[in-house]
């Protein structure tokens, strides 16, 4: 494995996903998604390997979106939560500051957990969010994490639950002025003939943000081979004239 | 003293009952509105091309903290052969922390020194390490270091540098101290440096300690840019040592050291091209805050009221030395070197005024803003900008404290419930200057940023004729400031009641776009006020602009497009840091008289 910085790895990946075609700004953002991640112990980079192939093969669409009062419908065509989503997820933040709270359903959406830095944006501004979404290796495991924050900072609670059965597909979104606000599904599915797997509390997650957080990040040279030849599309060949564009005698 | 917030909602009518003008700042300083200059004058890019290094130059401020807080610096390790090949380490000793500073010195033909980072070989490449250094590590380093970009460090290196003699210099030098005389002064006058460095790598490149790391756990370098300043000064004291062992290996009966009054007369070189320009374009935050404690301290100078015969003789005197440095300049360029003689001619001109009773009485009636409006009036902005930073070194206690906050967390927010109306009236009331450029006009949309597959190093291409344009980095605000207003007047036009969500919804690719107006109206010296494709782009605008905040001197374009500098030249030798010497008596030099 390789040892990179947290800078040099968030450099390489804007570059990266700047070939592939994405705007400045949405890069930018996709970037810091996936090493939030990778420091809140939620891999971040091996979703991003794992989206990798779909994201060369073909730009992402936006997703389409409606919406009524604050329920809100996307479709994400079976693209990656990685791009895109950025307006989609504001949206949602703009109708909890409207109406207390908001929810959205997120269809045929990959690697949801690319949402999660996006919510705790949301987060930063005084709210909670909650998402809940099943395991793609685990279709009967349910996912779910709650992000409480301020200015200040972030609390982060995330469980597994086992399910008896696969459970829909779909990736389940609140935000909320209190968490108050959530519904009964959202505040805890103890109670949905659900049993807890894993618990990680916000304590243990500021703890592994912290410690990943002020050390290299280590990453698979496969990987970094890829991001570093996505990123070189791009650079423009060296020529005698475009030597003279950076003051050559 | 603490650091300033800043209000851009306060007008200064509200503050000091001057002309209302929205566009200009005001800050909270010491629970008092302080009024600072507009940014529409100070991040005009020909203004930034004017910039003078000042007491909060990053140059300045680390000789400071070294003086201040005593740093130890010891040779631990020596080993170089007769001509000078082989390796040297140095141990710093910072209050409780220690560091290494590593050098290799190997054998280069003089056909391939260049100082293009796009080389691969060099005479000198070096690194800054933190804590000790072990027998693995230093193998490491052996491995690494001279392969430069090439190579990979590890998260205990802070700073990977490299640099090549000044040919004539350096040879000249050394045959000096061999035959028992001390370098040339009038040689140094014109080159200023034995050795020149083409590249100074920090912030996590190539598996160094990433930025984050180093403010919060290397104390010593906390402050920006301050880990790859004292780089290039232990490659001043390295360089130093290397041409004595050199002369004393060639004759060790007639051998001198370097007299200390010529060691700090000797700075270190330094060649910057265009990879500077777009850090000041992706940096907005940071770039804002540093402006901001610049102005502050300008706003603070001015607000004295206390010009005494004192403080006057004492700018006469600061005059007089900026004179001499300048006349000691040697540029190759013509136009930097009337820019320097304009300058000469307002120093004299001025030091004849601050001689003639009528004049000072004026400026002791009415403070150093009467002198500040004189000067503009009288000489131009350069000239201005030039006067600023002197009287910075009269209140070294006004100045100073805001040198400890130069560093930022870097952060663009997004404001999606804003009314959509409200991002129009933002974009022409701060953003007036870049709506005001016609794109359509080729000439204004003439030149193209890029990143060369050599080294990444940045270019200038002509969309008329140069290839690359479809992959441009993404460095002009002002256009993307007029696509957006575009996109935003039809859709406000079918949905006026619309909030800035809604329209991203609509239109994502303006996403960078809205995040940096909503962000940086807020902080007014963010953006550079000027387009960077125009045809008649002076690119060494953005270069002095920074390297101003570096605190570089003897600024000399080689072309458009790139400049050789002296860093530290005058400042104090390691052996001074353990004295009781005025840490700050070093800017614009002048030659040593022996």
């Amino acid at each position: 494995m390789l040892r990179v910085s947290y800078g040099e790895l968030l450099a390489q990946l804007k570059q990266s996903f700047e070939a592939l075609g994405y705007n400045l700004g949405e890069y930018e953002s996709a970037a810091t998604c996936v090493l939030s991640l990778e420091l809140w112990g939620f891999g971040g980079l091996a979703l991003l390997e794992a989206a990798l192939p779909s994201l060369e093969l073909h730009k992402q669409w936006a997703p389409a979106v409606t919406y009524e009062s604050n329920a809100l419908m996307l479709d994400c065509f079976q693209g990656s939560a990685l791009f895109g989503l950025i307006p989609s997820i504001e949206l949602i933040y703009v109708k909890a500051r409207q109406h207390g709270v908001s929810r959205a359903t997120l269809l045929n959406c990959t690697e949801p957990e690319f949402v999660l830095p996006l919510l705790m944006q949301v987060c930063q501004r005084g709210y909670c969010a909650s998402i809940r979404w099943p395991s793609t290796e685990h279709p009967e495991h349910l996912r779910w994490v709650r992000l409480e924050g301020d200015v200040s900072g972030i609390r982060v609670d995330s469980k597994i639950w086992q399910a008896g059965a696969p459970l829909e597909p779909s990736v389940d979104i609140e935000v909320a002025q209190s968490i108050g606000d959530f519904s009964p599904d959202h505040v805890d599915p103890d109670g949905q003939g659900l049993s807890l797997q894993a618990h990680w509390d916000n304590a243990a997650l500021q703890a592994l943000f912290e410690e990943r957080y002020m050390s290299s990040v280590t990453i698979d040279p496969w990987l970094w081979g890829r991001l570093q030849d996505l990123g070189r599309q791009v650079l423009v060949p060296a020529t005698e004239a475009s030597r003279l564009g950076a003051g050559a005698d | 003293m603490k650091s300033p917030i800043i209000d851009p909602l306060t007008s200064a009518h509200d503050v000091a009952g001057a002309v209302f003008d929205p566009r200009v700042s005001t800050v909270i300083d010491a629970g008092a509105a302080l009024t600072l200059r507009p940014a529409a004058v100070v991040m005009d890019l020909d203004r930034l091309g004017m910039m003078q290094p000042s007491r909060l130059s990053f140059m300045r401020t680390l000789v400071r903290r070294m003086v201040r807080e005593a740093w130890r610096i010891n040779e631990v390790c020596f080993a170089l052969d007769d001509e000078g090949y082989g390796e040297a380490i140095y141990c710093l000793q910072a209050s409780l922390e220690t560091y290494h500073f590593v050098v290799f010195s190997k054998p280069l033909e003089d056909a391939l020194r260049n100082d293009r980072v796009i080389s691969n070989q060099w005479d000198l490449t070096m690194a800054l390490v933190r804590g000790h250094l072990s027998d693995a590590q230093l193998d490491e380093l052996r491995r690494n270091v001279p392969l430069q970009e090439a190579g990979r460090m590890d998260d205990n290196v802070l700073v990977l540098s490299r640099a090549n003699k000044s040919s004539r210099s350096f040879a000249e030098a050394v045959a000096c101290l061999a035959a028992g005389q001390q370098p040339d002064v009038e040689r140094l006058r014109i080159t200023g440096y034995l050795c020149r460095t083409t590249a100074v790598y920090g912030s996590g490149k190539f598996g160094m300690a990433g930025w984050h790391v180093v403010k919060t756990s290397c104390r010593s370098f906390r402050t920006p840019f301050s880990g790859e300043m004292f780089t290039c000064y232990m490659l001043r004291h390295f360089a130093c040592r290397q041409v004595e062992h050199i002369a004393r290996r060639r004759s060790p009966s007639t051998a001198v050291t370097i007299a200390p009054e010529i060691e700090r007369y000797i700075g270190i070189g330094n060649a910057t091209g265009l990879g500077m320009a777009p850090f000041l374009i992706k940096h907005p935050v940071l770039i804002s805050h540093w402006m901001t404690q610049r102005e502050t301290a300008l706003a603070r100078v001015l607000n004295q009221t206390d010009c005494d015969a004192v403080k006057l003789r004492a700018l006469q005197s600061m005059l007089g030395r900026v004179t001499q440095h300048l006349q000691e300049t040697t540029v190759a360029a013509d136009y930097q070197t009337s820019r320097n003689q304009i300058l000469v001619s307002a120093c004299l001109d001025l030091i004849d005024l601050l001689s003639d009773a009528t004049f000072c009485e004026g400026l002791t009636s009415r403070g150093w803003r009467k002198l500040q409006t004189f000067v503009e009036d009288h000489y131009g902005p350069a000239a201005e900008e030039l006067v600023q930073v002197l009287l910075f070194e009269l209140y070294p206690d006004l100045v100073d404290p805001l040198e400890e906050f130069m560093a930022v967390d870097e952060s663009m927010d997004l404001d999606s419930g804003m009314p959509l109306i409200e991002l129009l009236v933002l974009l022409e009331t701060h953003y007036d200057w870049a709506l005001n450029i016609n794109f359509e006009d080729p000439n204004h949309h003439a030149l193209f940023w890029y990143r060369s597959e050599e080294k990444m190093e940045p270019r200038l291409g002509d969309r008329a004729c140069d290839v690359g344009a479809e992959r441009e980095m993404p460095l002009l605000v002002a256009l993307g400031v007029r696509q957006c207003f575009d996109a935003i007047q039809p859709y406000l036009a079918e949905n006026p009641e619309s909030l800035v969500v809604e329209f991203l919804m609509a239109h994502p690719d303006q996403l960078a776009t809205v995040r940096r107006v909503q962000t940086l109206c807020g902080l007014p010296y963010g953006d550079i006020r000027g387009n960077l494709s125009d045809r008649n782009l002076e690119p060494m605008h953005l270069l002095r602009a920074k390297l101003s905040f570096f605190g570089v001197g003897k600024f000399d374009p080689k072309s458009k497009l790139w400049v050789r500098n002296t860093m530290f030249q005058g400042a104090p030798i390691v052996a001074d840091l353990s004295q009781d010497v005025n840490p700050d008596h070093w800017y614009f030099p002048t030659a040593p008289v022996l």
